[in-house]
């Protein structure tokens, strides 16, 4: 089979394609959690009061929610500083961002650890309430999706580091890699406020 | 696919239009591996989905045979099924959980291997970038791995028909409880965990072929390509896609947590079991989560299976009659009311759950308000139809086919969306015949008619339309013969997935139809090798095609017989018109191609068209803001 040389038309665009399917992509992500805190609402609503499990989730979840809201600060900071062609600043902010999405994910691990330590694990047979499954549920995937930006934000750092990117590859990619992980803070946001007030919600909309 | 003309390589790199990400052919050395098994050519990617979905038609439908003959001769030895499966069939009499797991399996095969990611898979990728003017999909690397995932998957799930304790068993739905406690059946122990992997993977598959098909149409049209002239097969692909990339991660979310409670314990879906006398643990969990998690896709993915073959008969059928399609802007405004309205009809699977009654009645409600644009694409192909200079072709034929089948299967429907007849029909052999015939049947006829039509464009070959009349007749009417008595049966009573239901005196008395209905099954079957013959060998053996064997308008068919990866050996042909010009009075043939502008026109001698007017020049590409205000509107 033969092979014509050709170079991809994109001129008729008015968002790159890579750009497009990685919108495509947070939809996809956007269903997944908002299944799951569907069938949280469900599953909670019909629950009887003397079932109703009462907790309070670990304080440290605050820490962790300023922690990726940084890292969204440091990222967009390399992501100007990168455009600019200023390379150290560019750098310094992937490292800083990369940093601080370690330390959320140690974050949210210890959080699970205290939270099995205070009585609520992911499994109990004794328990009728599943949101704190859901909690460990949701927050691990979340979880996944961080490994998987750190991922991102990795990969253009090195690029970076040994000046690999072709001309204009580098723009193109911090942006993917900065839609990607704001989009990410903003679902924890998300995530988070309704992990922590839905409970409430719900029993005083009995 | 032999002829190895072309081999120039990379241009210079023109790094002005960098902006633009270039893309160039990585792969034109043509080596095996690269060119056949591990290419980023949308239509390498296509054939493989093709072939690779036929492989698992293949098994999907002779394990119906199994059961088939399980349901016509319950209690009788048949010594080939000992023969065939060993323990599963001691005796020669099928083993009960066995008949369960080959259901169960058949419905997973043929919706999401076969009628999902062999038709969008094969579909989509060979006409989205072929019919937009495109070189290949935004991504041929994705496009790639979405294939290879599809694989993977297909391969896990073959296996799970040869682990120790049987396949999953569960039914295609795999509703919990029976699917998330390994005690309760074999099926429900190693063949469901892999059962789930491989639909982990197969989402994932679908996702990455999703995101491609729908960037590639929003991002990649040639020039001229507004929406409004899009044929209807990509618009049925494109709004497929949405539909795909919006329900699956649903489903993802459901197998997870049917996982957890598997694998490590949790209640999501369970509470207050007892098996054997014995109470289980869980507690708080609700199997109906579950459904409603399932069927926030299984409704939607009906439609996924469904709409590219109505694309593919909307562009076969229009071509074949020599006409405009019928309507073409309430094509595409019912394919888009379809797509949505297919998004909030899902519990209409659960009116027996116990569902509050109001609540049953606006899911109600919207099922039928389905029916609306349904009937209008109904009507639609009539029309087109109607006084049409019709070409018999093979692909022609199935295209008719699945009209009647959408008819006949939708009707069914309709009465099946009503909750107070789909109570006593639930779980029927009334069910079985109307998604059988709406979404099997009508389904299958769009996929062989896309075969049939598509196969020169494939392999630069004709396939032979003699053995392919003979394949549609036996596939027709074995159709008809198999799934309209199940009506009557499901009136009747009788349940579906029973191991043995001449158990029963009133369902007993069906034993005769179920016996005629099996013999017809083996009809169609034998019907299927026809395919497979003139398929294969025409691959390799078939008559050289001309470039353009149906006169058709759209663009595929100006790239040269057997295209490169990168589809058009010069530039893109620009599109001046609609893809529906056919027989058009004054024009001296009767099609004119989507990429003939106005000035090249021939008219027949004497006739004065009114240019001007009728044809006007390209939209303003060259104006960027108009293009943008375009897409927008898409
Ligand atoms: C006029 C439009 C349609 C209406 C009103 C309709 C309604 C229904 C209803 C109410 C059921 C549930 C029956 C039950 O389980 O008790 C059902 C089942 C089903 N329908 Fe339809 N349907 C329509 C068209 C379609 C189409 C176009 C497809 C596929 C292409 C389809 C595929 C299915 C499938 C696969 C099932 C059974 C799933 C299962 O239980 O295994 N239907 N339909
Ligand atoms: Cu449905």
């Amino acid at each position: 089979m033969s092979a014509y040389s050709y170079e991809m038309d994109y001129r008729n665009y008015i968002i790159h394609p890579l750009k497009f399917a990685l919108w495509l992509f947070i939809l996809t992500v956007v269903m997944i959690f908002g299944g799951f805190t569907s069938a949280y609402i469900v599953q909670a609503d019909a629950l009887q009061e003397s079932q109703r499990l009462i907790y309070d989730l670990p304080p440290l979840l605050w820490r962790n929610l300023a922690v990726i809201l940084v890292s969204s600060v440091t990222l967009q900071f390399a992501i100007y500083f990168g455009k600019r062609n200023n390379r150290d600043f560019s750098l310094l902010g992937l490292f800083m961002t990369f940093g601080l999405g370690l330390l959320f994910l140690y974050g949210q691990w210890d959080a699970f650890g205290q939270l099995t330590e205070s009585g609520l694990p992911f499994v109990d047979p004794d328990r009728t309430d599943n949101s704190i499954a859901f909690f460990y549920v949701i927050t691990g995937l979340h979880g996944m999706h961080i490994v998987a930006a750190l991922l991102v934000v990795l990969f253009v750092l090195i690029k970076t580091l040994t000046n690999s990117f072709k001309p204009g590859k580098l723009a193109l990619n911090l942006e993917l890699a900065g839609t990607f992980w704001h989009f990410l803070g903003l679902l924890w946001i998300y995530l988070f406020l309704f992990l922590k007030f839905m409970p409430d919600a719900l029993k005083e909309s009995i | 696919m032999s002829d190895v003309t072309q081999n120039q390589h990379h241009t210079l790199h023109d790094e002005l239009h960098d902006h633009a990400a270039h893309h160039h052919d990585h792969h034109g050395h043509g080596n095996f591996w690269t060119t056949y098994v591990f290419s980023t050519d949308h239509k390498v990617i296509a054939k493989q989905f093709l072939i690779t979905g036929i492989i698992m038609a293949i098994i999907g439908i002779g394990m119906s045979t199994l059961f088939r003959l399980q349901l016509a001769f319950p209690g009788q030895s048949i010594p080939l099924l000992e023969t065939l499966l060993g323990k599963w069939a001691p005796d020669g009499q099928l083993d009960p959980n066995f008949y369960l797991a080959l259901v169960t399996m058949h419905g997973t095969f043929m919706v999401f291997f076969v009628l999902t990611a062999g038709l969008s898979g094969t579909f989509s990728n060979f006409l989205i970038p072929l019919q937009v003017g495109a070189r290949d999909m935004a991504s041929g690397f994705i496009n790639m791995l979405s294939y290879w995932f599809f694989f993977t998957s297909s391969v896990i799930m073959v296996i799970s028909l040869f682990v120790e304790s049987g396949p999953a068993a569960a039914g295609w739905t795999i509703y919990p409880p029976l699917s998330a406690l390994p005690q309760a059946i074999p099926g429900s122990g190693t063949g469901m965990t892999l059962w789930l992997i491989s639909m982990t993977l197969f989402i994932a598959s679908s996702l990455m072929g999703g995101i491609n098909y729908i960037t590639t149409v929003m991002n990649l049209r040639t020039k001229g390509m507004s929406f409004d002239r899009l044929p209807l097969t990509v618009w049925a692909f494109f709004l497929t896609a949405i539909i795909g990339v919006l329900s699956f991660p649903v489903l993802f979310s459901a197998a997870l947590l049917l996982m957890f409670d598997r694998l490590l314990g949790t209640s999501f879906y369970l509470s207050d079991i007892f098996i054997g006398g014995e109470m289980l643990h869980y507690q708080g969990g609700s199997p109906i989560l579950y459904q409603h998690l399932f069927w926030f896709l299984g409704h939607p993915e009906v439609y996924i299976v469904l709409l590219p073959a109505l694309g593919i008969s909307s562009e076969v059928i229009s071509v074949n009659s020599r006409k405009p399609i019928f309507g073409y802007k309430a094509m595409i405004a019912s394919m888009i009311g379809i797509a949505f309205l297919s998004f909030i009809v899902w519990a209409h699977h659960m009116f027996v759950t116990g569902m509050n009654p109001f609540l049953g009645t606006v899911f109600m409600l919207f099922t039928l308000v389905i029916a609306v644009p349904s009937a209008i694409k109904a009507f639609n192909y009539i029309t087109t139809l109607w006084k049409g200079n019709i070409r018999f072709t093979p692909a022609m034929m199935f295209a008719i086919g699945l009209v009647s089948f959408f008819i006949t299967g939708g009707i069914t429907g309709i009465l099946l969306g009503n909750a107070a007849i789909d109570i006593p029909l639930h779980d029927t052999y009334f069910v079985t015949a109307h998604f059988h015939l709406v979404m099997g049947s009508a389904s299958a006829f769009g996929l062989f008619a896309g075969v049939y039509h598509w196969f020169p464009k494939m392999f630069g070959r004709m396939m032979n339309p003699r053995l392919g009349y003979i394949h549609f007749w036996f596939t027709f009417l074995s159709l008809y013969l198999v799934f309209f008595p199940m009506h009557f049966m499901g009136l009747g009573g009788v349940a579906r997935h029973y191991y043995q239901y001449t158990a029963f005196d009133f369902m007993g008395v069906y034993g005769d139809l179920s016996k005629f209905i099996t013999y017809s099954a083996i009809f169609g079957f034998v019907g299927q090798l026809f395919f497979l013959a003139n398929f294969f060998w025409n691959i390799f053996f078939g008559k050289e095609a001309p470039q353009n064997p149906w006169k058709a308008n759209t663009l595929e068919w100006t790239t040269p017989l057997r295209p490169g990866h990168g589809n058009w050996p010069g530039e893109i042909p620009t599109v001046y018109r609609w893809p529906y010009d056919y027989s058009k009075p004054g024009v001296k043939d009767d099609f004119l191609p989507q990429h003939i502008p106005a000035e090249e026109v021939e008219y027949e001698e004497g006739f004065q068209p009114e240019m001007p007017e009728i044809e006007k020049a390209p939209r303003p590409q060259e104006n960027p803001a108009a293009e943008e205000t375009e897409d927008k509107e898409g």
